[in-house]
Parts: structure tokens; C-alpha cells; sequence
């Protein structure tokens, strides 16, 4: 019907009028009429536009917190998991950092020691709160025999009472049964450490003219023929001093912590004052 | 077979009770876990089988005990003795009857090691420490008491079942 030449005129002034109508639109938004109709637009417009964004964004809400979130949940589970596994290994690695400073302490403690140290750890404390025994897991077989006393870095822990082959009784110093001759590091007066009910010690049978206060630490004398001398037992932390009687009454802190022992060492040559020969 | 089964029980309380339980904070410290042992058995299993737990775990007890050799197996000797027949004479329901005399035993336990200790030390006063550990061993007992009943209960049941299955099945 047209020719290609007569369609492609045609369609060139149809864009050149789309052009100018453009223009003009843009020139009448500028005038009031425009600005009337631009405002009349909108006022009709928008409640659409905001009841369907409305509806998007409820879509784009339930997909986020519901369809979304079952995925977020996995993720979440697996997290879970894998924060439950760190805090494990974290907490092995404190375990592991505790123990090693734990052994060095031992380490250099069996440097510097003039004695033949063996380590063992404990494995079971007394069944009876009454009494303050402890099990070892080191035996006859690895040299340990009854009366040899027993030690941690902070200072004397007990004695041996009974050795099987593969385990040991240990009875503490805070056991009312236990008793060391010891005697105040500062002024060399002497007494017996004997244990107490409530986990601490006493000095007994330390002399009232003596001078002895709060803070003197109270060693091992050598003279019980289990604990060499020297060995550290605790601090004095409290002395009575009455008007009447032979000795005063002394409160003696230990310097183990009793309920956090977990290893000790055991003196296998505790180079004793031989008594016999030197008479 | 059953002794056996006794002596595993035994060995797992007495484990339970040197390892675990002195491990916890004091407030947690627990009574003597084989007292209620060997109470269900004084009280509902036949003497023999009493009289071979006694052995066990007195003498298992004693060894492992800082205290004087002997006085565990005097202890749940004396339980025996005082209470093997008290289902005689006390008409009961089993778990009553079961948490007195727990509750006696602990007090006869105590007061027998508390005796000892007076004697060791020439002191005859009543400490507050002591004091202190029977009371949180008492409200221990109430605590626990019913629950270690039923378990008992249950595995006692559980081997009497055992065996009798086996013996049928071998006959």
C-alpha cells in the first residue's frame, strides 16, 4: 500500500512529533497546569505504588524471616556445632596450657632438688570427710615404699602410709593423725605440725617464751625420721598466747592447696638424719 | 555371677565416691554412698548376700580409708546387726522404712568416727565443722534417698531376673 520510502518519512515525523510533544510536557510540568496535573498524578498513583511495595516488602519480609530463615537455622545449627567444638578444643588448650605450667613447675623443682623426685598423679582422695588420705597411681614397683614423704613445689603434701604395687596411700599433713617435726624458719624454734579438722594445721608444743608471730614460716626439722629439713609446711596465721601454760597456741596456714592437688612428687631418697650412727 | 555383680556395683560407688564426689565444692560433699547399700541389703535381700557385701565393701572401704583399719567393717557390721530384722518390727512401705534406717546408719557412721576422733585428739567438743558436715549429709540423704531406692530397686529386680532367666534357660 505505501512504499518503503513513503513509511520511513512517516515514521521520522512520528518520532520528530513524540519529540516535540516531550518537550512540550516538560515545558507545561514547569507552569502550574503541569505542576496541578503532576500532583493530581500522584495523589492517584501513589496509594497504589505504596499498597504495592506495601505487599513487596511483606513478600520480601515473610521470605526473609520465614523461607529464608529456614536456612539461616542450618546455618545456624552448623555453627552451633562448630562454636560447641571450639570452645572444647579452647577449653583442652587451657587444660593443656594449666598442666604444662603445672609440670614445669615440677620439672625444675626435680632440677634443683638435691632428691631423687618421683612424680604421680591422684587419682582418688578419702571416701570419709573425717579423714585427709589421697590415692596415688605410683607403687612398689616404681620404687615408692611406705614412710617416704611426699611433696609439691609449694611444700610438703604428706607421707606414704601404704604402697601396693602400682598405687600408694598418701596421708596428709592436715590429717588429724599426721604430725611433723618442724620448727619457724626465722628463729629455729621448734614444734609439731599437727593436722586440724577444718583442712589447716597446728604448731604445738612451741615453748610460750618463744617469739613467734603471724606471717613466720614453719618448716620441716628432720628430726620426725620421714621429712627431711627444710621442706616448707605453711605460715603462721594466727598466735594465741595465754596467760597460763607451757606453750602457745598456733594456727598454721599450709602452703598446699590440698583440694586443687592433682600431682605430686614423692622424695624416694629423703636423706634422713641417721640417729643410729651418729650416737 | 551375682557376686560379681555386687562387687562391680561396689567398686563403682566406692570409685564415685573417691573420685567425683571429693572433687565437688563443699556444699556437695555426700554422705557414705555404700550405707544405702548396704542398708537395701540388710533390709530386703537374704543374709548371705549381706554378709558378702559387708566383706567386700567394708573391707574395700578400710583400705582405701585414711581411717583406723577395721572401723568400716565394724560400721556396716553393726547396720547388719541392728537392723536386719527391723522389717519385723516396724510396718513400713519399703522406701519409709528404707530412708530411716539410711538416716540412722549415717548418724551411727558419724557418730562412731566423731568418737574415734575424740578419743584420738583427748577433745570432746562438738565442732561446728562437724556439725556441719552431718547436717549437709543428712539434707543429702533426703535428697537422694528416694531416687537411690527406685535404682536399687530396679537393678536388684534386673538380676534377680538374669539369673533366674539364666537358670531357666540352662535347666
Amino acid at each position: 500500500m505505501f512504499s518503503k520510502k513513503t513509511m520511513v518519512v512517516a515514521g521520522a515525523i512520528i518520532l520528530i512529533a513524540l519529540n516535540v510533544l516531550v518537550f512540550s510536557f516538560t515545558y507545561i510540568r514547569k507552569s502550574s497546569v503541569g505542576d496541578a496535573a503532576a500532583r493530581a498524578t500522584l495523589y492517584l498513583i501513589s496509594p497504589f505504588q505504596t499498597a504495592v511495595s506495601a505487599v513487596i516488602d511483606f513478600t520480601d519480609d515473610v521470605w526473609e524471616h520465614y523461607f529464608f530463615l529456614i536456612s539461616v537455622a542450618r546455618e545456624n545449627d552448623e555453627l552451633k556445632k562448630k562454636l560447641g567444638i571450639a570452645v572444647k578444643k579452647n577449653n583442652e588448650c587451657n587444660e593443656i596450657a594449666l598442666s604444662n605450667e603445672r609440670l614445669r613447675k615440677y620439672v625444675n623443682l626435680k632440677k634443683q632438688s638435691p632428691y631423687n623426685l618421683l612424680a604421680a598423679k591422684v587419682i582418688a582422695k578419702d571416701p570419709a570427710p573425717w579423714f585427709k588420705t589421697m590415692i596415688i597411681n605410683k607403687g612398689t614397683k616404681d620404687g615408692v615404699i611406705k614412710e617416704l614423704p611426699v611433696m609439691v613445689p609449694e611444700g610438703v603434701v604428706g607421707y606414704v602410709t601404704t604402697a601396693s604395687s602400682g598405687f600408694a596411700k598418701v596421708l596428709l599433713i592436715i590429717d588429724r593423725n599426721s604430725s611433723v617435726d618442724a620448727m619457724v624458719q626465722r628463729n629455729r624454734a621448734r614444734g609439731v605440725v599437727q593436722g586440724d579438722a577444718q583442712g589447716l594445721c597446728r604448731f604445738d608444743y612451741a615453748l610460750r617464751k618463744l617469739d613467734i608471730t603471724v606471717g613466720d614460716t614453719i618448716v620441716s626439722s628432720g628430726f620426725d625420721g620421714i621429712y627431711p629439713k627444710g621442706l616448707r609446711i605453711g605460715s603462721v596465721s594466727k598466735v594465741i598466747r595465754r596467760n597460763s601454760g607451757l606453750f602457745q597456741a598456733i594456727e598454721l596456714t599450709p602452703f598446699v592447696d590440698f583440694k586443687k592437688l592433682e600431682e605430686v612428687m614423692i622424695i624416694l631418697n629423703p636423706l634422713i638424719h641417721d640417729f643410729v650412727s651418729n650416737q | 555371677m551375682r557376686l560379681f555383680i555386687y562387687f562391680i556395683i561396689s567398686a563403682m560407688l566406692i570409685s564415685l565416691q573417691t573420685t567425683v564426689i571429693p572433687a565437688l565444692p563443699f556444699l556437695l560433699s555426700s554422705y557414705d554412698m555404700l550405707i544405702p547399700f548396704i542398708v537395701y541389703f540388710t533390709l530386703f535381700r537374704p543374709a548371705t548376700e549381706c554378709l558378702t557385701i559387708i566383706i567386700i565393701a567394708g573391707f574395700a572401704m578400710d583400705m582405701l580409708s585414711g581411717a583406723p583399719a577395721g572401723i568400716y567393717l565394724f560400721i556396716y557390721t553393726w547396720i547388719i546387726l541392728l537392723f536386719k530384722r527391723a522389717k519385723l518390727y516396724f510396718h513400713l512401705r519399703d522406701p519409709v522404712l528404707f530412708q530411716i534406717v539410711v538416716v540412722i546408719s549415717i548418724l551411727i557412721e558419724n557418730m562412731i568416727f566423731g568418737l574415734y576422733i575424740s578419743f584420738k585428739t583427748m577433745s570432746f567438743e562438738l565442732s561446728f565443722h562437724a556439725a556441719q558436715i552431718v547436717l549437709i549429709q543428712l539434707i543429702w540423704v533426703f535428697l537422694t534417698i528416694p531416687f537411690i531406692f527406685v535404682i536399687f530397686d530396679y537393678i536388684f529386680g534386673a538380676i534377680d531376673k538374669l539369673i533366674a532367666g539364666g537358670l531357666r534357660k540352662s535347666l
